[in-house]
């Protein structure tokens, strides 16, 4: 089981290993050579000017403000124009009609390559700020790349975590589960003990099913120029999807769509037991189920091999410099201090961000921090942890936007049902298949 | 030789009045119309005719877009979903409609005013908060249903399941424009002269019979306004099938009513040109069966 996954993800890497030094042949070639343009920027910064960022984050208000105490010739409006896809969509109106373009943009690490394609995001390799790449993890940075440039500074990220209800695991007499074996047999105990399923799964939610793909060894997305490949047959998905079609069928987990009222109750009454998440949740549930103060506790995600374990992201997004903005320059200068300057680092995390800026992750400050509403757990060495065991070699489709919001229609009745959920990703891969050639890409 | 003038001279101002006179009035309305019904049409119907590819950029299709609608198993089968949605739902919102506005016209309804701002009021309530507060009712787990299932025992389905969500979903569209519907009969009511009424009493016809022989026939443009409404409500169908499908995603395809997968395409797929076409598509589609529709009725009446 294990080798040929090794093998998998090492062919993985090496293809993105090539990209990466040639760059790709298509012709919306982006030459990912660094040119240094520090002389540019700093002069935009001492000019000053305003930018204008899109994001729909709450986050960063604390970032922004002390920016702006050491630049005050330079106004940072912070716009929230939607969240995800609705953004994406409004950039997307904005550059085509090159009008109200903003000068920054946050972008999910799934939609990067799509915007890149499309060109609506400047290279940061044009100005000479992929010398920064070592102050960020590796998954993050691979992340913000496409064929060979990248498209602007991680910003946080989301390694799988469990987020579980302390109360209910020790009334069950569940151990924390470590693997996924040890997951399932939980489910069991806390089935028994006291009825309640041990998480959900969203019928709706394409990302949350991608990270335990990710997790598991699967790369079911290939992408090479403008050629792209979908394929979920292999080893490695089929034992995620059958794992999780089985918790489905023996009504172990339930299938319930995250987010909603009903949903948050759940975990909030201990109905549901844990939540299977990115690292960016801590600051979601403590915020939200303000009345359980106390009752969660962080664990690393289980994995499929505890003697070689491996993670994977759940979200996670960084900021961009969009194309046709007014101030290129500042908005580059802008995009640096914010993403690797201590004071902005700093503000962010105090705001709830879980950074992929490896100074951070590797600041004993931030990891020694206790966690009062995980009843002073020290979370952050958790995360930071699982940040650490992320599985190189994942790619994202250049139409992953629309991958996305099409998965409730072909796996989300098959997890709904409950019913075979590979089944469901062979019929999405099949959709994303065709969409594909539709759209012009040669599919593999 | 005095009269010619005369008539030259009378007739011209006359003409020129009617020339620029009309048109002055008529400006503004041509204007707003121009701008804001038929420039969007020509500009939808233009869009249709080409098409959007990720890679290769925008190039002319001609009818394509219309040739891969018609065969498209997605928009036929949220075209025959909201086609049943109108089969079903219509009929029992106008038939409740009219109950509530006979009732209140028989004037032996207590508190009248209240009983029908109460009908009424649903139709203030925005029709995404209206979607998100059934939502919170239909909940199994936590909402009315679920407290309902836990206060008897019972086990009622989620009203979102599969199954059920199109029944839930005229539910809520019900509701909302039950009052809207009633208003319009019960103005049309109002206006019915008295003098029927008493002519009817002498005759000797009791209220059943009134509201049968008078009251009802005397509707029939009332009740055909209200029915066209709801035949272009129904082929709009979007906003509470796109808040519920939050709620449950496998039960609410992001081509589930047409208008909801002329969004998807526009929005999530990139096909802002193929999408113009479906939503032409769709709009001759209403027009099509409303013309029917008043063609049926059109004949009843003549006989």
């Amino acid at each position: 089981m294990r080798s040929p996954r090794k093998t998998l993800t090492a062919a993985a890497a090496g293809c993105c290993l090539l990209l990466a030094g040639c760059g790709g042949n298509d012709a919306a070639e982006t030459p990912a050579e660094s040119v240094d343009r520090s002389a540019e920027i700093e002069a935009a910064m001492a000019e000053g000017g305003e930018l204008t960022l899109w994001t729909w984050s709450t986050k960063f208000d604390g970032a922004i403000e002390a920016f702006e105490a050491e630049h005050p010739n330079i106004d940072v409006e912070l716009v929230n124009s939607g969240q995800s896809a609705e953004q994406y969509t409004a950039l997307q109106n904005a550059v085509s009609a090159g009008e109200n373009i903003p000068d920054l943009a946050m972008i999910e690490y799934f939609a990067l390559p799509q915007l890149a394609l499309s060109e609506q995001l400047e290279s940061v390799n044009d100005w000479g700020l992929d010398t920064l790449e070592d102050q960020f993890t590796a998954s993050s940075w691979e992340q913000m790349s496409y064929n060979g440039a990248t498209y602007g500074l991680p910003n946080n990220t989301g390694p799988l975590i469990l987020i579980y209800n302390q109360e209910v695991f020790e009334s069950a007499g569940a151990e924390v589960p470590a693997t996924w074996e040890e997951f399932a047999e939980a489910a069991e105990l806390i089935k028994e003990d006291s009825g309640a399923h041990i998480t959900s799964m969203d019928p709706g939610d394409a990302g949350g099913l991608n990270s335990l793909i990710w997790q598991g060894g699967g790369r079911p997305y290939q992408v090479d120029g403008e050629s792209v490949g979908v394929d979920f047959s292999d080893e490695s998905t089929q034992r995620v999807s059958g794992y999780w079609s089985d918790l489905l069928a023996d009504d172990l987990v339930s299938a319930q769509p995250g987010w909603t009222d009903e949903w948050w109750r759940g975990l909030g009454d201990g109905s549901l037991a844990s939540w299977v998440t990115g690292a960016w949740a801590l600051g979601n549930i403590s915020g939200t189920l303000t009345d359980n103060e106390g009752d969660f506790r962080v664990a690393p995600a289980p994995v499929w091999d505890a003697d070689a374990p491996e993670n994977a992201e759940n979200g996670g997004s960084g900021f961009s410099v969009v194309s046709g903005g007014e101030n290129t320059a500042l908005a580059m200068g802008f995009l640096e201090w914010f993403s690797t300057h201590e004071a902005s680092l700093e503000a962010q995390v105090a705001g709830g961000n879980f950074p992929a800026q490896t100074a951070t992750l590797e600041d004993p400050e931030y990891l020694d921090q206790e966690i009062e509403y995980f009843d002073g757990q020290q979370a952050n060495q958790v995360l930071a942890e699982a940040s650490g065991l992320v599985a190189e070699g994942w790619h994202y489709m250049p139409y992953q936007v629309y991958a996305n919001s099409v998965f409730g229609d072909s796996v989300g009745p098959r997890i709904d049902a409950p019913g075979d959920v590979h089944e469901g990703l062979e019929e999405w891969g099949e959709e994303l298949r065709s969409y594909g050639e539709q759209q012009g890409f040669d599919v593999g | 030789m005095s009269a010619v003038p005369l008539d030259t001279a009378r007739g011209r101002p006359r003409r020129r009045r009617r020339d620029w006179t009309g048109l002055a009035f008529f400006t503004p309305f041509l204007l707003v119309f121009a701008v804001g019904v038929v420039a969007p049409l020509l500009y939808a119907s233009g869009l249709s005719l080409f098409r959007d590819q990720l890679i290769g950029g925008r190039s002319f299709v001609g009818l394509g877009n219309y040739l891969d609608a018609l065969t498209d198993p997605r928009f036929l089968e949220g075209v025959s979903r909201v086609a049943l949605f109108l089969a079903v739902q219509v009929p029992i919102m106008i038939g409740l409609a009219l109950l509530a506005a006979l009732a209140l016209d028989s004037g032996r309804v207590r508190a009248m005013k209240f009983m029908r701002l109460s009908i009424f009021v649903p139709y203030a309530v925005p029709s995404v908060v209206a979607a998100l507060m059934w939502g919170f009712i239909y909940g199994d787990q936590f909402g009315l249903v679920g407290q309902f299932n836990e206060a008897t025992g019972a086990a009622l389905a989620s009203p979102l399941a599969p199954n059920w969500v199109l029944l839930a979903i005229g539910n809520v569209v019900t509701w909302q424009f039950l009052g809207y519907n009633m208003l319009i009969l019960y103005a049309a009511l109002r206006s019915i002269p008295e003098e029927l009424y008493e002519a009817a009493a002498i005759d000797g016809a009791g209220e059943a019979r009134i509201a049968w022989s008078i009251k009802v026939p005397a509707l029939k443009p009332a009740l055909w306004v209200a029915t066209l409404f709801s035949i272009i409500g129904s082929f709009q169908l979007f906003n509470e099938p796109n808040v519920l499908r939050s709620l449950a995603p496998a039960s609410i395809s992001t081509y589930y009513t047409p208008n909801m997968y002329a969004y998807q395409l526009a929005f999530n797929a990139n096909q802002v040109t193929y999408s113009a076409a479906v939503a032409v598509l769709l709009g001759v589609v209403t027009v099509v069966v409303a013309y029917l529709a008043q063609w049926m009725t059109g004949r009843g009446a003549r006989r």
